[in-house]
């Protein structure tokens, strides 16, 4: 297993850096002009050169990339924000919390209530209570999230007062923000787990066990559920990565200062050494979530457990 | 069973509809409204608060003036994030409060001319060299001293840092004595104009304090406020400096503009990019000011509306005017005046102006009534802005070199231009133009028509201090290398529009010898002007513009 993790982590930095590679040929490629985007049209060719060299674009793509590579991979430094002018580590840093206050809250509801939803669900296969929760579920899964967060900002802000529209003030800025990015992620669990118990309900194990007598709730939590996970927790993997480089949406909305408006303000400014932090920042992030989820199968399938194990006793 | 899921489906969808629909009777939450409650129950943020309590003020029981004079807190919704608080680009969203921080050597008056500000004065030495002397009681919240030598530190970092816009004037700075400076020009300056970013857009800081600090989050300046907070993205702070050296000094001050002065205690600037959001921020009490709600939410805060009891809304025209203009170099359009004229009469820009919406004015000359240099007068002109004539406009196409090409007409992803552009299409399609529309993203759009080749049209927009100014964009040749912005080399069009630029000719009569020869050559079709509405407390009794921004620190307020 060792191995195993060792080689995924290897594997890990190979893909950080395509990533890198990837992102920074984009940026590099992409019209305008970073330089006359920041000083506007009337400024002097003389000024736009002094600007391109102060941003380092002014070199040659090669340069520019081995130089990229150099100080994001050695130094872990991702450069100064063009339009910030703070380093772009220390800001994800900060704006990462934010997200993450979001993203976290967001996925464990999602995975409880979703999970929960969809056991209910298979266990009341055919009947009203399926039908209804697989309804809402569908609900969720169609209404646009911007759409849900504003009426959810109508309703309990504007209406009933209960909670602020917006910002990071407090705590309470973020129960609706985590509820709109949970929704969504509920719903798809809701399906996946529905879906994931009702193969494993028609197996012969769990004929067996109700035969034998075995209360209903132990059958559910010890025979059905180990085995209707694998699918969920590729959901959640997902899920999770979904919520946060998906989150300039949620984050537009309610004016919340995290990552994925960062990116977005580096997009739509041409604010390359932000965008490509960030692009690094999600492969690293997303790298790690899959890893941890094929750490979670082995830990869940004794199958997979065996398999690394024999093929350990080979080697 | 599929009936009911629909029907549900349905139900659900309008519901939520309708929640969005109706009327609020009361604004929850923590208010800034004209309630006349007092000091600590008004105040939303727990930093405002922490401040506002640090100041040990007392609050009037029938207004929120407090004893030091000031209003308590003024909290403005600002549309996009400032980014950085570094002293340069000081543009767009920074004009709400960078007066507010940081000061400059001159400021412009109503009329734009030069006022004091950090410098007393300035004498021309030479052609070539002017000098500047500052005030020697000026300060930053610091306490450091501001000599000569910040001001040389100040624009030579400018310069180096790559942040000088508009320095085509600037050769260098040097030290004269402990508070001149001397400013060298490349040449004569012949329009204060030219010198606008050098005088009263550089702002001054202590290289000490420079040093010592970040200025992109916390800048230490001279202005009458201090930033005592800034969260990038989400909120910035800046509480009234009592230390201000304007108020503390024996030297004559009068002539500095009111910008500078601090009317508010605490300004809370909240970073609210959605616009929606910021109407419902209004609604709740959370903001005072929003200049950006939008205009299906306009009724509610207007006389007649369910909170124009709290709040005014004052309407205001914007610098920024729309223009269509060819591609000169385009081989479609080079030296065929009668098709640039066929397209012109065949467009009805007040048609225009309301697909862009309700908050757009169609214009009748080139610039509006927003520029002091601009003589309303000339909207009476009869020019093809305000001749709509598809028949003029088939006769001139007739005469003209068009074959049926295609002509690629860029502009602006923005909702306004979209439907500009779209309609120019339709009235060009009238009279057999073939049009394909790109609307672009704001720097795609400029990385395009940097380019000489691959569009043919272009629907943007200019603004400035005047109208002269404005104009930089379209009639300057020193932007493309000797062609203006439309690639437009014209001898007979640079000198009159630097006639007009020239502070001695800067008249009525050379200004509009000007604006008829751009329109005898056909380069530019003025299209709208935008305004917009301020949605403010009532508590302002008077709103303070300087430069067309809004300052609310400067503004009067009930009980002062």
């Amino acid at each position: 297993m060792g191995r195993y993790i060792l080689k995924r982590l290897l594997t890990m930095v190979i893909i950080m850096v395509c990533a890198a590679i990837v992102v920074f040929t984009f940026m590099y490629l992409a019209p305008g002009d970073p330089a006359r985007l920041q000083l506007g049209l009337d400024a002097t060719e003389e000024a736009l050169q002094a600007k391109r060299s102060e941003m380092g674009i002014d070199r040659s793509y090669i340069e520019q990339l081995a130089s990229f590579l150099y100080k994001t991979f050695i130094r872990f430094d991702f450069g100064d924000s063009w339009t910030y002018g703070v380093p772009v580590m220390a800001e994800m840093g900060v704006r990462l919390k934010r997200t993450l206050l979001i993203g976290l809250p967001a996925m464990f509801l999602s995975v409880t209530i979703g999970t929960l939803l969809g056991i209910y669900a298979a266990i009341h296969k055919g009947s009203w209570k399926d039908s209804l929760t697989m309804v809402i579920a569908m609900i969720f899964i169609s209404a646009p999230n911007f759409w849900v967060a504003l009426m959810l900002i109508l309703l309990f802000c504007l209406k009933l007062g209960w909670l602020p529209a917006y910002g990071i003030d407090s705590w309470t800025c973020y129960i609706l923000p985590i509820v709109c990015s949970a929704l969504p992620g509920i719903a798809i669990n809701a399906r996946q787990a529905r879906s994931a118990m009702l193969e494993v309900i028609r197996a012969d194990y769990i004929t067996t066990a109700r035969a034998k007598g075995q209360k209903f709730g132990v059958i559910v939590r010890k025979h059905m559920l180990p085995n209707a996970l694998m699918p969920i927790i590729t959901g959640v993997a997902g899920g999770l990565c979904g919520i946060v480089a998906g989150s300039p949406v949620i984050e537009s909305v309610f004016s919340i200062p995290g990552i994925g408006a960062y990116m977005l303000s580096g997009v739509n400014l041409r604010d390359q050494p932000v965008v490509r932090g960030c692009v690094v920042f999600f492969a690293l992030f997303t790298s790690l979530t899959i890893l941890i989820m094929d750490l979670c199968y082995a830990f869940l399938d004794p199958r997979i457990k065996a398999q690394y194990s024999r093929e350990k006793k080979v080697d | 069973m599929k009936k009911a899921m629909a029907f549900i489906l349905i139900s659900t969808m309008v519901l939520g509809l309708m929640t969005g629909c109706g009327s609020t009777g009361n604004n929850s939450g923590s208010s800034n409204s004209n309630s006349g409650s007092s000091a600590a129950e008004n105040v939303t943020t727990a930093d405002s608060k922490d401040a506002a309590e640090a100041e040990a003020s007392i609050v009037s029981s029938d207004t929120r003036i407090l004893d030091n004079g000031r209003y308590d807190q003024i909290i403005v919704a600002l549309g996009s994030d400032p980014a950085d608080l570094l002293p340069a680009r000081p543009m767009g969203i920074k004009s709400y409060f960078f007066w507010n921080i940081y000061e400059t050597l001159f400021d412009y008056d109503e009329d734009m001319n030069f006022v004091s500000n950090l410098a007393k004065g300035y004498t021309i030495v030479s052609d070539t060299e002017w000098h500047f002397d500052i005030f020697e009681t000026i300060y930053d919240s610091e306490g450091n001293h501001i000599t000569a030598d910040d001001v040389v530190y100040s624009y030579n970092w400018v310069v180096e840092s790559g942040n000088a816009i508009k320095y085509s004037m600037f050769d260098s700075i040097e030290r004269v004595d402990d508070y001149t400076v001397a400013i060298h020009w490349k040449s004569e300056p012949t329009s204060l104009a030219a010198l606008e970013f050098i005088l009263a857009r550089t702002y001054i800081f202590s290289q000490t304090a420079f040093e010592k600090h970040n200025f992109s989050s916390e800048p230490v300046a001279t202005g009458c406020y201090v930033v005592s907070k800034y969260t990038s993205g989400s909120e910035l702070t800046l509480e009234a400096n009592d230390n201000y050296w304007a108020l503390n000094t024996d030297e004559d001050v009068s002539m500095r503009l009111p910008v500078h002065n601090a009317n508010v205690q605490t300004l809370v600037f909240q970073i609210i990019t959605e616009s929606s959001q910021a109407g419902v921020a209004l609604e709740m009490g959370n903001v005072d000011f929003c200049d950006y709600v939008q205009t299906t939410m306009m009724s509610k805060f207007k006389e007649g509306g369910e909170h124009a009891d709290q709040f005014q809304t004052i309407e205001c025209l914007t610098s920024d005017y729309y223009f269509l203009a060819p591609n000169m170099s385009s081989s479609i359009f080079n030296d065929d005046l009668n098709l640039r004229l066929a397209i012109y009469y065949a467009l009805d820009n007040p048609s225009i102006a309301v697909a862009m919406g309700a908050d757009y004015t169609p214009l009748k000359y080139l610039g509006h009534s927003y520029y002091y240099d601009f003589n309303t007068d000339w909207e009476n002109e009869d020019t093809y802005t305000t001749n709509y004539s598809i028949e003029l406009a088939k006769e001139y196409l007739a005469a003209s070199n068009y074959n049926g090409e295609e002509i690629v007409m860029i502009g602006r992803s923005e909702e306004a231009s979209k439907n500009a552009l779209t309609l120019i299409q339709t009235f060009l399609a009238q009279i057999g133009i073939n049009v394909k529309i790109q609307a672009l993203e704001n720097t795609i759009m400029q990385a395009t028509y940097a380019e000489q080749t691959g569009w043919d049209m272009m629907l943007s927009s200019v603004g400035g201090s005047s109208l002269v100014g404005s104009w930089s964009k379209l009639l300057d040749n020193n932007v493309n290398n000797g062609y203006t912005t439309c690639w437009l080399a014209d001898d007979t069009l640079q000198s009159l529009y630097k006639t007009a630029l020239n502070d001695a000719t800067h008249d009525d009569e050379h200004i509009k010898e000007c604006i008829d020869y751009v329109f005898s050559i056909g380069a530019v079709y003025p299209v709208a002007v935008m305004s917009y509405t301020i949605v403010c407390t009532n508590d302002i009794t008077e709103m303070y513009f300087q430069e067309s921004y809004p300052m609310v620190g400067a503004s009067t307020y009930v009980g002062q």
